[in-house]
C-alpha cells in the first residue's frame, strides 16, 4: 500500500499542477468600437453585415453563410451543430456575432473570458432583425445607414402587406421547411406573420415548428396552397418536380387538386435577413397573381 | 506469465504513470492548430495561452480521467461477470445516463450541482438509476444471479434506447443541438468544466479506483467461479454489490461528462490482461493508466486529424478513433489467441 500511495501522490501532483494553471484568463471585455475583425455565427447576420457594407471586416463565418458569394470565401468556424471555438480564438477577432441560443451561452462565456466580446441577436422576429441592424450599425459606426436600411426593409414589407390586404381571397397555406420529413411552420413564428402579411392564413393552428408532420393530417387541414422552402443550394427543377410529385397521392387536398404547390428558395424566404423582402414578394406574386397582373 | 511481486507491480505502475504524464504534456499542444512545445518554454502568444489553458488542458485531463474510469470498470465487469464481452455499459448504465441527459434537455430542467451542468447531473442520476433497476430485476430469492444481470442490462438498454428515441422525436430540433455532441460521446464537453469540477471528478475516479483495487484479491477468486470464491471465504454477494456500485459511480461520472464513449472499457482491459496477466491486483492499475493513455491518444487524434489535414473544421467523434484503433485490434486478438488464453487463468 506504501507504493500505492506514492503512485497516487504522483498522479495528484500532476493533476493539481495542471489545475493550478487553469485559472480564468481575463474579465468581461467591453465592446470595441469599431470592430475590425468580425466573426459571424449565423447566415442571417452575415447577410446583414454585408448589407451594411461591413463585408470586408468579416474574417470568418459558418458553412451555411452562402450569400453574398464573397461570404463563401471566408474562413469557416462552424456549421449548424458545432462551432469550433478553438478556431475562433486562433483568428483573434474583436467581435463575435451570434443569434440568441441557449445552447451557445456557455461558449459566449468562454470567449468573453478569452477577451473576445460576443453579442447575440434574436432574429426570430422581424423586430429582432431590425434591432440587429441598428445595434451592429451603432457598434461599427454606420448607424445612419443601418436605420435607412431598416426603414427601407419596413417599407418594402409594408408594400407587400398593403397590396395583399386588397386580395379578394385569403387562401389557407401550409409552409413546409423540410422534405421529405415534413416540418411545417406553425403559429407564433416570424414566417407565420409573413404568411399573414402575404394575404394568406396559416392552416396550421399549433404553435412553433412541427417536425415529422404526418401527411394524413395535411389532407385533413385541406390547405389551398402548399409551399415548400428548399435550401438555395438544393433548388433544382428536378428536385422541385420530385417534391411536387410526392403529393400526387393526396389529390383530395385542394392545393394538390388545383396544382398550387410552390417550391421557393429557403434562403430568401426563411432566413431572417435583408433578402426576406425578395423571397416574400415572390411568394405574394405566386399566391395572389391577380394583384400583380397589371404590371 | 511471471508471478506477481511488488517489484513488478511498482515498475509496471511507474512506467505507465510516467508514460501517461509525458503524453498528457504533449497532448496539450495538439488541436485544430498545432502549438509548438518550444513556444511553451519561450513564451506563448495570448491566443496560444487561451487555447492551451481553456480548451486543450481540460480535454487532456478529462480524457485521462474518463479513459481510466472506463477501463477500470471494464476490467472489473469482465472479472466479476466472468464474461469477456462485458464493458462498463453492459448493465445499461450508459443507456440510463443518456435517458437522464435527454430528459433534462427535453424537460428544459435547470439544475446545477457543484457547477456541473443540468445534463451532467441528470445523466449521473440516470446512470445510478439504471444500475438500481438492473440489480432489482436480476435478484432471485435475494441473491443477484450473474446471467440475469447481463440479460436485464441488455433488455434495459433496449428499453432506454426506445425512451431516448421517443423523447427526441417530440423535442424541438433546436434543443437537440445542445446535446448532440454529448449523445455522440465527445471530450468536447470537457471544455465546459471549470477546474473545481474537474477536481471533483478526479477525486471520485481516484477514490473509486483505489477502493476497487482494495477488492482485487476477491475479484481474483471470483474469476475462479462464484462457488469457489464463496468457499475461499469471499462474501460473494456483498463484494459483488460493492463492486457494482463503485463501477456504476465511476461509469456514471464518465458518461455524464462525455456521453457514452465505446471500446475503451472493452478493449483496454483485454490488452492489459495480455501485457500484465489476469491478476486483478495489477490488472486494475494497469487498466487505469492504459485506459487513460488510450483515450488521451484517441481524443488527440479525433480533435486534430480533420482540421490539421484541412479536410474539415469539425472534429471526429472520439468513438470513431477508439473504434478504428480498438476494433481491428480486438478482431486480431480474437484470431490470434483462443478465448482461454486471453481470459482464462
Amino acid at each position: 500500500m506504501r507504493y500505492l500511495s506514492r503512485v497516487v501522490q504522483f498522479c495528484l501532483c500532476i493533476g493539481l499542477a495542471a489545475l493550478a494553471c487553469c485559472g480564468p484568463a481575463s474579465g468581461n471585455p467591453a465592446l470595441p468600437a469599431p470592430p475590425k475583425k468580425i466573426v459571424s455565427l449565423s447566415p442571417a447576420v452575415t447577410e446583414i453585415l454585408y448589407e451594411l457594407g461591413l463585408g470586408d471586416r468579416v474574417i470568418a463565418d459558418t458553412a451555411f453563410c452562402n450569400y453574398p458569394a464573397d461570404a463563401m470565401n471566408k474562413e469557416k468556424v462552424g456549421d449548424f451543430f458545432t462551432v469550433n471555438e478553438e478556431k475562433i480564438i486562433w483568428l483573434e477577432p474583436d467581435l463575435v456575432i451570434d443569434t440568441t441560443s441557449m445552447a451557445h451561452k456557455a461558449m459566449w462565456r468562454r470567449l468573453n473570458r478569452a477577451g473576445i466580446p460576443v453579442v447575440d441577436f434574436d432574429v426570430n422576429t422581424m423586430e429582432g432583425v431590425y434591432g440587429a441592424y441598428v445595434e451592429i450599425g451603432k457598434a461599427a459606426g454606420v448607424e445612419e445607414k443601418a436605420r435607412e436600411l431598416v426603414d427601407s426593409l419596413k417599407g418594402q414589407l409594408a408594400a407587400i402587406r398593403d397590396r395583399c390586404a386588397s386580395a379578394a381571397t385569403r387562401p389557407r397555406v401550409m409552409f413546409f421547411v423540410e422534405y421529405p420529413n415534413l416540418t411545417v411552420v406553425g403559429k407564433g413564428t416570424f414566417i407565420d406573420r409573413l404568411i399573414t402579411d402575404a394575404g394568406c392564413e396559416n392552416a396550421v393552428t399549433q404553435a412553433g415548428w412541427q417536425q415529422n408532420f404526418p401527411k394524413e393530417l395535411v389532407a385533413e387541414m385541406k390547405p389551398d396552397i402548399i409551399i415548400h422552402a428548399v435550401d438555395g443550394s438544393m433548388l433544382t427543377a428536378r428536385y422541385a418536380k420530385e417534391i411536387r410529385d410526392s403529393w400526387a397521392d393526396a389529390a383530395n387536398v385542394p392545393a394538390v387538386a388545383e396544382g398550387r404547390i410552390f417550391i421557393v428558395n429557403g434562403d430568401t424566404t426563411t432566413r431572417p435577413g435583408p433578402r426576406i423582402v425578395i423571397g416574400w414578394s415572390e411568394i405574394a406574386r405566386l399566391v395572389h397573381p391577380e394583384l400583380y397582373e397589371q404590371e | 506469465m511471471k508471478a506477481l511481486n511488488s517489484r513488478r507491480w511498482i515498475i509496471t505502475v511507474a512506467v505507465m504513470a510516467i508514460a501517461l504524464a509525458v503524453l498528457m504534456f504533449f497532448a496539450q499542444f495538439v488541436g485544430a492548430k498545432y502549438v509548438s512545445p518550444a513556444n511553451f518554454f519561450r513564451g506563448m502568444t495570448h491566443a496560444e495561452t487561451v487555447v492551451l489553458v481553456q480548451y486543450h488542458l481540460p480535454r487532456v485531463l478529462v480524457a485521462a480521467l474518463v479513459g481510466a474510469a472506463l477501463a477500470v470498470c471494464g476490467a472489473v465487469f469482465q472479472g466479476i461477470l466472468r464474461n469477456p464481452l462485458a464493458d462498463p455499459f453492459i448493465l445499461g448504465i450508459s443507456g440510463g445516463g443518456t435517458v437522464g441527459a435527454v430528459f433534462a434537455v427535453a424537460a428544459g430542467a435547470e439544475v446545477v450541482v457543484f457547477g456541473f451542468s443540468t445534463v451532467t447531473v441528470f445523466a449521473f442520476i440516470g446512470s445510478l438509476g439504471a444500475l438500481a433497476l438492473v440489480v432489482a430485476f436480476s435478484k432471485i430469492r435475494g441473491t443477484v444471479a450473474t446471467h440475469n444481470l447481463i440479460l436485464a442490462g441488455v433488455v434495459l438498454n433496449a428499453i432506454f434506447s426506445a425512451a431516448i428515441l421517443f423523447m427526441m422525436s417530440i423535442m424541438p430540433f433546436v434543443e437537440m443541438r445542445s446535446i448532440y455532441q454529448w449523445l455522440m460521446g465527445s471530450l468536447y464537453n470537457a471544455i465546459a468544466l471549470e477546474p473545481p469540477q474537474i477536481g471533483v471528478a478526479a477525486v471520485i475516479v481516484f477514490v473509486g479506483a483505489l477502493l476497487l483495487l482494495a477488492m482485487a484479491k476477491s475479484m481474483n477468486l471470483f474469476a475462479l467461479g462464484e462457488e469457489t470464491a464463496r468457499q475461499m471465504g469471499v462474501r460473494a454477494e456483498r463484494t459483488r454489490l460493492a463492486c457494482l456500485i463503485l463501477t456504476a459511480i465511476l461509469t456514471g461520472v464518465a458518461v455524464s461528462i462525455t456521453g457514452p464513449i465505446g471500446f475503451v472499457g472493452l478493449i483496454v482491459p483485454h490488452i492489459m490482461r495480455l501485457l500484465v496477466g489476469p491478476d486483478h491486483r495489477i490488472l486494475l492499475p494497469a487498466s487505469f493508466f492504459g485506459g487513460a493513455i488510450f483515450l488521451l491518444v484517441a481524443d488527440s487524434v479525433a480533435r486534430s486529424v480533420l482540421p490539421l489535414t484541412g479536410l474539415s473544421l469539425s472534429e471526429l467523434p472520439v468513438g470513431v478513433a477508439t473504434a478504428l484503433c480498438g476494433g481491428p485490434f480486438f478482431l486480431w486478438l480474437l484470431r490470434a489467441r483462443s478465448r482461454r488464453a486471453i481470459f482464462g487463468k
